[in-house]
């Protein structure tokens, strides 16, 4: 029962913990990149996604892109295209609203 | 010791050196991203092959693509729970059931439709492994950290690997020696003292690729001893288990491949009554403590593999591919009033030749060779009158030494076969395929036996998936590693115990999936399949108190023994982030016994159903991933003698339980931290030894499990990938 109970205030602290976002500015940037294969999405997936200022990640294959939503405030194109970069591909913007 | 340690540090910080220029293809792109398993076998759409998962957030999932009915448990629902090792991995599974052999040694066993695992075949990326004496602790030394993924394929499977598996086949797929990442660790503790810690280095090493190797070292331990349920045993073995691989992956731009590497194993446990000291110095637990039962395992092995593929034409639609396997494994097992000492060298080799030439029309034909030797002692004392009820110091301190008798027994089990498989794909190569194999092989003792396998798939739409599978299959039986928990009783062991029958059953089913508006995350599904024996060991506990008995199948008078399994599974992705999944299985195993009455041949300590429901939410990112898993598993009847016992069983079923489990992982870049809990309902199979205060009587017995034997667990755990870079 007492270990029950210091897993359940564990939770709810956890809980706690994601509850607050302040505001952000969203900005999207597609990358030309050379990513061709299941591993190197998850790769790109896997870090990119943990980059500073990054809302959203996805990658297309069909035609080796890299689509990244992120917080103007906190990231901007370049450094994340060296974050892409550092992981083996190429990255250049090809799109930026 | 050290210098393994040494070893495997070594090897990560040599992964961690700067590099300036790692190996790029003229685009750029890293030359490491290659296929993998294909090209030593094609692309079979039955075997089991890696696949890499990136965006999906469920762990478990019926695979779509797949001609034969193939459950999926991603890395992502390996990191679900704890899933220390491969035994732990499957409790999200209804197909799959794991239990305890015994109460004593920690040994798990795995039961899928409806029958002992050892029915199972299970392979390491196509390769059939945990045979013989490896079968016991098996899955205790398969590190769920050291896996990418598990494939559990239902029915009869491919006769490329042998006829061994009878209800289906598990494969695993471990970490690639091409995965970019030259560091992973993994380290986890239980509130038990239960610790485990993973390190695997997956390094790439010319320019172009070519060469490839990972690097797998697991350790984990049990250090304390528990007894929350006062019996006086240890609810968990103290053990500590190490075991080490490598691996190497050889590509050639031509198609050409080579894949070879080794493992070693070392496993010591100790179980039974907990002394009042704990550590015994140098002596051995029996010798510190003689009036004490207690059990003391040690198990080492030593194997390598190779695997060479060689394409014959350009385009590798034609192709041949050698498999060799050896493997070395001994067991010490010393069970107070028993003993069980073994050694099996095992060795499989597979040669195949495939041909894809034209379209629509795919044929292999092969060769292959089993081959195990076994040296087996087991001896057992005779001193064992007491019967229930007699005082534990009888034994020790009536001042007669016990009368022991050693059986010693050289076997040499092996077979020789010769196969052809042959799979038509509809042009599309979705809507309709179909695969039949023949092998035919000759085992010593045996001669030689055909066995027809057929697997049929058919999709009408997008929307619906239907298969139909069956065909024979074969195995020698291992009375004493089938059964390893009679070890771990009172009782005499009589009959066959020694023998190797070859156990022969037919295995037919069907499932029919309905992806709902054709999606491939929505579905429900269901399947059934019966296996049924035409040879088979037989245990028996209800012939003769205090005695075991082994018998045939074919040997009783108008007898059968078969099991049918009925499974619906629905899963849904709500919403994004939301995974729920539902799974029912629904069980009748009959088997005909020695000692059972006319009306009553259900199987004992077969669970009649199992329910799971799982519920995964993973935040945008899979920044913060909340597991939880509810299990409802349901009763099974007992063995007569069983009935009554310390109140229990009157009706002789036991109990339905429910299981909990929950986790919640936090996700930084390159590294996860984990916490969760197990049996959070604290249920406990009440009384899981028999006759406990007498354990030097027949009528003691720890192999009776069903139930959990450890109670709420709570654990934490670490995971740091580090990612190869420019």
């Amino acid at each position: 029962m007492k270990k029950l109970a210091i897993f359940a205030c564990t939770l709810a602290l956890v809980a706690v913990a994601t509850s607050s976002k302040p505001k952000t500015v969203k900005r999207t940037v597609v990358y030309a990149s050379t990513v061709e294969c299941k591993n190197c999405e998850k790769k790109v997936m896997e870090n990119i996604s943990f980059e500073k200022g990054v809302k959203d990640v996805s990658v297309d294959l069909s035609d080796r892109s890299v689509k990244i939503v992120f917080d103007e405030a906190k990231t901007d194109t370049t450094t994340l295209a060296k974050a892409i970069r550092k992981l083996g591909y190429g990255a250049k913007v090809v799109k930026f609203e | 010791m050290k210098k393994i340690l040494f070893y495997i540090l070594a090897m990560g910080l040599w992964a961690l050196r700067p590099s300036g220029a790692e190996a790029q293809t003229p685009s750029g792109t890293p030359a490491v991203q290659m296929p993998d398993t294909v090209g030593i076998y094609g692309e079979r759409k039955d075997t089991l092959e890696q696949t890499v998962f990136t965006s999906r957030g469920n762990g478990n999932f019926l695979s779509k693509g797949k001609d034969i009915r193939t459950e999926v448990i991603t890395a992502a629902g390996l990191c679900k729970m704890a899933c220390c090792n491969l035994a732990e991995s499957f409790e999200n599974s209804a197909s799959v059931t794991v239990g305890y052999s015994d109460a004593v040694t920690g040994a798990r066993q795995i039961r899928l439709l409806g029958q002992n695992g050892i029915y199972t075949q299970m392979l390491d990326e196509n390769r059939p492994v945990m045979r013989g004496l490896a079968s016991p602790f098996g899955l205790n030394y398969v590190p769920g950290q050291w896996l990418e993924s598990i494939q559990i394929a239902k029915g009869v499977t491919s006769v490329i690997n042998g006829v061994e598996s009878m209800t289906g086949q598990i494969n695993m797929e471990h970490r690639k020696p091409t995965d970019e990442k030259p560091l992973y660790v993994q380290a986890s503790v239980m509130d038990d003292s239960k610790t485990d810690l993973n390190i695997v280095s997956s390094l790439q090493f010319d320019e172009d690729g070519k060469w490839s190797t990972v690097v797998l070292g697991h350790i984990d331990g049990n250090f304390k001893s528990m007894d929350h349920n006062g019996d006086g045993f240890m609810d968990d073995p103290r053990q500590l288990m190490m075991t080490l691989s490598n691996r190497w992956l050889y590509f050639d731009p031509s198609g050409m491949q080579l894949r070879f590497g080794w493992r070693a194993i070392r496993d010591h446990r100790m179980g039974g009554q907990m002394p009042a000291e704990n550590d015994p110095g140098h002596v051995s637990w029996s010798e510190a403590f003689p009036n004490l039962w207690n059990s003391q395992i040690f198990n080492q092995s030593l194997g390598g593999y190779l695997k060479a593929g060689f394409p014959l034409n350009e385009a590798n639609t034609s192709n041949v591919a050698l498999v060799a396997d050896y493997t070395y494994y001994s067991m010490e097992s010393d069970f107070t009033t028993r003993t069980f000492n073994s050694g099996q060298h095992s060795a499989f080799v597979n040669l195949l030749y495939q041909n894809q030439d034209v379209e629509q029309h795919h044929f292999t034909l092969g060769l292959s060779g089993m081959l195990d030797v076994f040296k087996d002692e087991y001896g057992y004392s005779t001193l064992l009158t007491g019967g229930p009820g007699t005082p534990s110091t009888w034994y020790c301190y009536a001042g007669l030494a016990p009368v022991t008798s050693q059986v010693e027994n050289d076997s040499r089990l092996g077979d020789v076969g010769a196969f052809g498989e042959y799979t038509f794909h509809s042009a599309d190569e979705t809507t309709f395929s179909s695969i039949l194999g023949l092998r035919g092989d000759w085992f010593s003792g045996a001669g030689f036996r055909f066995s027809p396998r057929l697997t049929l798939k058919w999709a009408p739409s997008e929307s619906w998936v239907f298969r139909a599978n069956g065909g024979r299959g074969l195995r020698y039986s291992l009375p004493l590693l089938d059964n390893f928990g009679i070890l771990s009783t009172g009782k005499k062991i009589e009959g066959y115990f020694m023998d190797h029958t070859l156990e022969d059953a037919w295995t037919f089913g069907g499932n029919a999936t309905w992806y709902i508006g054709g999606s491939s995350t929505t579905y429900f599904s269901v399947d059934y399949f019966r296996t049924q024996f035409r040879e088979q060991m037989i245990l028996d506990y209800d012939v003769t108190p205090g005695v075991i008995v082994l018998s045939s199948l074919s040997q009783l008078p108008d007898a059968h023994s078969y099991t049918n399994n009925l499974q619906a599974d629905f899963s849904t992705e709500p919403f994004e982030g939301l995974t729920l999944t539902l799974t029912g299985r629904w069980t009748d195993a009959r088997q005909t016994r020695i000692s059972q009455t006319a009306s009553d041949d259900v199987k004992p300590m077969t669970s009649r159903y199992k329910g799971v429901l799982n519920v995964q939410y993973a935040t945008h990112l899979n920044k913060w991933i909340f597991d939880f898993t509810a299990s409802i598993n349901g009763p099974c009847k007992v063995w007569d003698y069983m009935k009554g016992y310390d109140g229990m069983y009157a009706d002789g079923y036991t109990p339905a339980f429910p299981l909990l489990y929950a986790q919640v992982t936090k996700r930084f870049k390159g590294v996860d931290f984990y916490v969760g809990g197990e049996n959070l309902t604290n249920y406990r199979q009440p009384s899981p030894i028999l006759h406990a205060d007498t354990p030097f009587s027949e009528g003691f017995d720890a192999s009776c499990v069903w139930g959990p034997l450890m109670g709420i667990k709570i654990y934490a755990g670490i995971r740091v990938t580090i990612w190869k870079t420019e």
